[in-house]
């Protein structure tokens, strides 16, 4: 009866962080993303994220973890995870966000991304410049240019708070 | 800012120095900073700092006040940008350079506003604005189009020229009689209240995975209420799930969404090859059928779901449909599971689904 206790055994992976720290997840939290699903159905146990930093890779793997467990019951308990996990410096949002994206996670991804536009609608261009600090790089003629161009995209007004 | 003079600081102090702060900046120090004694300035990559402090507890700092979103790759920018409608995405393009170069080659384009209630006009400008509009044109994957005037030819024209097409969504476009959509990539279709259409038509879509439309009906007069309901053609692959919302007149007694489930099918048995395209979803191939019954406030979800015979499992000869290589739906369903239906409902879809007699609530 060997055989069945180690196929009840949950299988384990072990990540390893851009900076070379370790963690070890069950398979099944792991294969949420499709990069570490493809490399386990290959036959890896062992994970190099050579694009990942441990700090993004602690909340990801938090994620994960709570995604994992995903029944009808606590579905407020990981909306307010959610809601939790996106609220961050933006930094912190740019970090993970290209971390999700190297592993494929696409509702992590759609999250994040969700939480950058809504940062940037309805606000005017010289908010979201001052508020994600983008430098100008359009000499004054260039810009008004591309302003005529989509001229009704500026009608109306916008908000030009930081907030 | 103070942050950014103070991110200068640190970048001036090197491994192991200790630094002294002055009282009168401490104020202005960012939380991990504050209080430590000693400071190892590792530099992980070219804009992110690992702080340790003298204690135990490691934090990372990343130098505030620089433009880190322009330096994500494109693909991302592309992901944020298809959160936002046309008006706010084009907004973007006078960012910066990087920007507009997100901007003109973004994969989505939603024109879900209000401002482009005008006229389509608007969205042929703000395509014919890209300037390599037809290469990136066919790189579309998502059409949300929003109270746009658009007729039935020159969406047909444009589907045409999105081959990679993936999601259309269709809301409130009035003008809209016929839909015929024609496309092998096309995954997703979302039509909600486009009164004026007569009839949709998935002839060729094979690819199909999910079909949803709310429809409203029940009402004749004033507002332009379904009457008939549209006609759905369609040549489903077996995975489609079809989505339907019946949104009945509040002031009707009879709510006639039955009558999409009994429809005029009743009778037939074998579905010959040349009319399967005429039926309606729910009953043909279908794996469920979501229906949203709306009615006076109550709003309720009911689920029908679809199980259906395995070829393995059809030992049957005396079937109607056995000589034929494709099975009606009556003989293939092979379990009828209903959800969230009141016990009125429940016993019309009881009565309707056990005439097939292999009905298990």
């Amino acid at each position: 009866m060997a055989s069945t206790t180690e196929t009840k055994q949950k299988k384990m992976l072990i990540l390893k962080s851009a900076d070379n720290d370790e963690f070890e997840i069950e398979e099944s939290v792991g294969v949420q993303s499709e990069t570490i699903k493809n490399l386990v159905e290959d036959g890896f146990t062992f994970v190099p994220l050579p694009n990942v930093y441990t700090k993004a890779l602690i909340k990801i793997i938090d994620y994960l973890k709570k995604h994992a467990n995903k029944t009808d019951s606590n579905d407020e308990e990981i909306k307010t995870f959610d809601k939790d996990f996106v609220n961050t410096t933006f930094d912190d949002l740019f970090e993970l966000v290209s971390a999700a994206n190297y592993l494929h996670i696409s509702c992590l991804m759609n999250m994040l991304c969700q939480t950058i536009a809504d940062r940037i609608k309805d606000k005017s261009p010289e908010a979201v410049r001052k508020i994600f600090h983008i430098n100008c790089d359009y000499t004054p003629e260039e810009e008004a240019k591309i302003r005529k161009a989509n001229a009704q995209a500026f009608e109306g007004q916008f908000d030009e708070s930081l907030d | 800012m103070s942050h950014f003079n103070y991110s200068s600081t640190i970048l001036r102090c090197q491994n192991d120095e200790v630094i002294v702060i002055p009282e009168d900046i401490r104020e202005n120090l960012l939380p991990p900073l504050y209080g430590s004694k000693r400071l190892h300035v590792k530099v992980t990559n070219r804009y992110n700092f690992s702080v340790v402090d003298q204690g135990t507890s490691i934090c990372s700092y990343v130098m505030e006040g620089t433009d880190q979103i322009s330096k994500l790759p494109e693909p991302i920018l592309d992901h944020i940008l298809s959160f936002l409608v046309t008006k706010e995405a084009v907004k973007t393009s006078t960012l910066s350079k990087v920007w507009n170069s997100v901007w003109t080659s973004l994969s989505c384009l939603d024109f879900g506003d209000n401002y482009l209630r005008k006229s389509k006009n608007i969205v042929d400008q703000i395509l014919e604005n890209r300037p390599s509009e037809k290469v990136s044109i066919k790189r579309f994957k998502r059409l949300k189009l929003t109270a746009v005037a658009v007729n039935d030819r020159w969406l047909e024209n444009l589907l045409a020229n999105l081959p990679n097409l993936e999601l259309l969504s269709l809301d409130h476009c009035l003008s809209l009689k016929i839909l015929k959509i024609s496309s092998y990539q096309l995954k997703l279709l979302k039509v909600v209240p486009c009164c004026n259409l007569i009839a949709v038509d998935l002839d060729d879509a094979p690819n199909l995975l999910r079909f949803s439309s709310d429809v409203h009906h029940g009402r004749k007069g004033l507002l332009s209420y379904f009457d008939p309901l549209p006609i759905f053609k369609l040549k489903a692959s077996r995975l489609l799930e079809v989505k339907i919302n019946l949104i009945p007149d509040t002031e009707a007694l009879d709510t006639h969404w039955a009558i999409t489930l009994s429809c005029d099918y009743d009778e037939v048995i074998v579905i010959p090859k040349d009319t399967r395209g005429k039926l309606i979803p729910p009953l043909y191939g279908t794996k469920s059928m979501h229906i949203k019954i709306m009615d006076r406030g109550r709003s309720l979800q009911s689920l029908i779901k679809f199980t259906y015979r395995d070829a393995a499992d059809d030992e049957d000869d005396k079937l109607c449909c056995a000589s034929l290589a494709w099975k009606c739906w009556r003989h293939e369903l092979k379990r009828v599971k209903l959800q969230n239906f009141t016990c009125m409902e429940l016993e019309k879809l009881r009565n309707y689904f056990s005439k097939i007699q292999i009905f298990r609530a």
